[in-house]
């Protein structure tokens, strides 16, 4: 029996191998995320989507973090933008370039020091020329040269730069995206599910682009629910669930039957995959807003024990990583 | 058998999509397709659906030529749940559109009966696809178009879904067209694969 | 620490702020068409001892040439202009459904509606409403054939874009393959939706069919000159505003304004309510 005091001690100390030498670029530590909503007649209910949600990203790394739809991760983009509606309450530590990420911090770096690839081409102005658009975040001068260049790297012609985004293909749009975020002084880029529904040539690119991003020292955080996806450009992987990180895994990690990883549903998700061994987990995630006592992966877990539902797990290291289960 | 002999489509008298497109999905099979963005791979599925009219060409099912009135034999299960569900139904009522279904195909697809009394933005989206799936999984289904059926959902609702599809379309005898991006997904759930180039004659 | 909460106006939420500001308007409305109708004939007589006194305790809203009380005037004129708003609005909003559930047949009958919707929105409200008016008969029938038949077009157009929306939607496509026939279709799929719509353009019509009744009747083409209506109560009063009874017109005017703007408050907070995207807003 492990001693679980112990367990909650070694919350938030790091392994050696994650401390670099710099502070991260980006920290996230216990966001958590909750909805205001009129249920039925005049009663306010709230709905917590993020649960506990802690990352850290360094510069020119690339940080996937995965997770099944409606675990509340593409709410997570817009907490760190600031841009959630009106009646959505958040509390959690945002640092940025190690200074204090506040309302007003957000205010002023958003679409500046951090931008985002969103997950819909409609993000373009429909009314605005392609190339325009993407000049329009350049702060030097030369603003057209830099953005034909821009485009000529992602493989769009001259002509796409006079185009309307009606104009443009579904790919070409999201080329637009990309360089948006490449053109941009950014250091931190989202990239919000960028690959679902994209056929393999398109798919590859976007990644490629990605990773081209990071090699130009931006920092990228990409969510996705596309495990392969996210095993091919990231560094590090957040496994996300029920609103809850569970794991920060090592691409490394992800071999085999799954050994090397920490929790049991990263280990479920990557038996699931169909190039693996195609395995369904039983059951469903719970649902936001579901009142979850223990661990939240627990009523799905092969290998929980009878204090997995009452008491919830927290952080701990093991072996290069991170991972929330008491039995890591 | 679901014969598709010919068929052309296009919009209005915008250039063809595609043209000649010939396809038989015998009962009991798995065929899947795959192939690049924007040629026309979901129009085909609308069409097989009968929701769409082909401008040549004829299809037909089980030696019932379109256009079919009333049930489809032809099911379409779409990529995003969400959109094809009715957002002021019960899940009740969403399930009971799709005509009497076998208690046993809810259980079998582990749909929740605690589920069926809420709305569909109270579900996610794996658990939405269970329930358009199983509407589309009525007694007069013989073929099953699965349309990027599991490219929104994670691996592990990606495998339950299709451990599940694959076991009653055996027992019920039921065809599958499988749309999907995903080489390792077709190569897994199908019994032969379709690049959609080679099934078109020629495409302007 | 980013803390960001939603700041909660003390112990009551919009929701319920909504409601009542329903309830509150809905009562004042209640009020105004009870005391129309509880008023007998008596209050209204001509009394001409009491000729042209100004605004007092005795009269809130002051007399008239003949000593008539000029409350229980306007009052009678709001029951009556809210009796010409209901019927006229009531068959509006009916014509406004159907034509929009039948633009969505085909595509002919779309345009044979869509062009029936710029003819009318075209051409002056008020000649049209005259015309109508006039061509019916006049009087109490006059005015409500004419209002109804001219305040659908703009309902109409907001309806049919909806309809036109719905109608695309995927979930009515699976309902075909399902089997379901157009009017299933429409009854549960389409219908539902628009309900909302048609509660809050229901209740928006009122102000404009009463505004355009007092208009009317106030020209002359509207409701005989024997009826209490406001629009009646207005082209009297003309004659003696140069003499200084500045009264007679500024009461009833201003109850018909206030009257509208309730009905308009009603409206706006009924969306509020049944929209739930502005619902959540502060």
């Amino acid at each position: 029996m492990m001693d679980i005091n112990q367990v909650e001690k070694s919350d938030h100390t790091l392994p050696n191998s994650l401390i670099k030498d710099k502070t991260p670029l980006f920290e996230v530590n216990h966001l958590s995320l909750t909805f205001r909503q009129y249920k039925k007649g005049l009663r306010e209910s709230s709905t917590q989507v993020i649960r506990d949600f802690s990352l850290k990203i360094h510069q020119g790394e690339i940080v996937a973090v995965v997770g099944a739809s409606g675990s509340g991760k593409s709410l997570l983009a817009d907490a760190i933008l600031g841009i959630l509606p009106e009646n959505a309450d958040v509390k959690g530590d945002l640092k940025f370039a190690g200074e204090e990420l506040t309302m007003e911090k957000q205010m002023l770096l958003r679409g500046k020091d951090i931008s985002l690839i969103p997950q819909s081409t409609n993000a373009l102005d429909p009314l605005m020329k392609a190339g325009k658009q993407v000049q329009s975040v350049i702060k030097r001068k030369n603003k057209k040269s830099i953005q034909e260049r821009i485009f000529h790297k992602v493989g769009l012609s001259k002509k796409a730069g006079e185009m309307y985004p009606f104009e443009l293909s579904g790919g070409m749009a999201r080329r637009v995206l990309v360089s948006t975020a490449m053109v941009s002084e950014a250091k931190l880029v989202i990239a919000d599910e960028p690959t679902p529904g994209l056929d393999e040539h398109a798919r590859n690119e976007t990644i490629h682009y990605i990773k081209q991003l990071a090699d130009g020292g931006k920092s990228i955080m990409f969510i996705t629910h596309d495990i392969t996806a996210a095993l091919e450009v990231a560094d590090k992987v957040a496994v996300f669930y029920a609103g809850e990180t569970v794991e920060i895994a090592n691409i490394d990690d992800f071999t085999g039957k799954g050994e090397n990883l920490r929790h049991p549903y990263t280990r479920a998700l990557w038996n699931a995959l169909p190039q693996n061994d195609f395995i369904p987990l039983k059951g469903s995630q719970p649902l936001p807003g579901e009142t979850i006592n223990g661990c939240a992966f627990e009523s799905r877990c092969p290998i929980a024990v009878e204090y997995c539902a009452q008491k919830p797990p927290q952080n701990k290291s093991v072996s290069g990583g991170i991972v929330r289960c008491f039995h890591a | 058998m679901l014969e598709v002999n010919g068929v052309s489509y296009r919009y209005q008298n915008n250039p063809w999509l595609f043209k000649q497109l010939n396809l038989v999905i015998h009962p009991g099979e798995v065929v899947g397709l795959y192939g690049k963005s924007g040629t026309g791979k979901t129009t085909l599925a609308t069409i097989l659906a009968g929701l769409k009219k082909q401008a040549q060409g004829d299809i037909k099912v089980d030696g019932n030529l379109y256009p079919i009135k009333g049930f489809q034999p032809v099911q379409l299960v779409w990529q995003l749940p969400e959109k094809v569900v009715n957002p002021k139904w019960r899940m009740e009522k969403v399930l009971a559109e799709g005509g009497d279904l076998d208690p046993e195909l809810l259980t079998a697809l582990g749909i929740n009966e605690e589920w069926l009394n809420r709305y569909p933005g109270e579900l996610s989206g794996g658990e939405l696809q269970r329930f358009c799936l199983a509407r589309a999984l009525g007694p007069e289904t013989r073929y099953l178009i699965a349309d990027e059926m599991t490219t929104m959902l994670d691996a592990i609702t990606q495998a339950q879904i299709w451990h599940t599809v694959l076991q009653l379309v055996k027992q019920r005898n039921i065809g599958i067209l499988a749309i999907s991006h995903d080489p390792h997904l077709l190569k897994r759930v199908c019994d032969r694969i379709i690049n959609f180039d080679e099934l078109v004659g020629n495409v302007y | 620490m980013i803390e960001r909460t939603v700041k909660q106006s003390n112990s009551c939420n919009l929701r319920q702020r909504t409601l009542v500001t329903i309830i509150i308007a809905f009562i004042l409305l209640i009020g105004i068409i009870l005391s129309g109708a509880l008023i007998g004939p008596e209050k209204l007589g001509v009394n001409l001892q009491l000729r042209n006194i100004p605004p007092s305790f005795a009269h809130l809203f002051g007399t008239d040439w003949l000593g008539r009380d000029m409350l229980a005037r306007t009052f009678k004129g709001l029951a009556l202009s809210f009796g010409v708003g209901l019927t006229a609005a009531c068959i509006s909003t009916i014509i406004a459904l159907v034509l929009s559930l039948l633009s969505s047949v085909n595509k002919a009958m779309d345009a044979v509606i869509t062009w029936l919707i710029d003819l009318f929105l075209s051409m002056p409200h008020i000649v049209i409403l005259i015309l109508i008016s006039f061509a019916a008969g006049g009087g109490f029938k006059g005015v409500v054939i004419g209002l109804a038949l001219t305040h659908w077009p703009s309902l109409t157009r907001l309806l049919r874009a909806e309809v036109l929306q719905l109608k695309n939607m995927n979930y009515v496509a699976v309902s075909k393959s399902l089997g379901k026939s157009r009017l299933w279709i429409a009854r549960h799929h389409i219908l539902p939706h628009l309900i909302p719509q048609l509660i809050v353009g229901f209740v928006l019509l009122f102000p404009h069919a009463i505004l355009h009744e007092a208009a009317i009747t106030f020209l002359g083409f509207g409701l005989s000159a024997e009826a209490p209506a406001i629009g009646i109560i207005l082209s009297e009063s003309m004659r003696y505003l140069a003499t200084g009874m500045w009264w007679l017109a500024f009461f009833p005017g201003l109850s018909l304004l206030a009257m509208v703007g309730i009905f308009d408050l009603l409206g706006r907070n009924i969306r509020r309510l049944i929209d739930p995207f502005h619902s959540q807003k502060l």
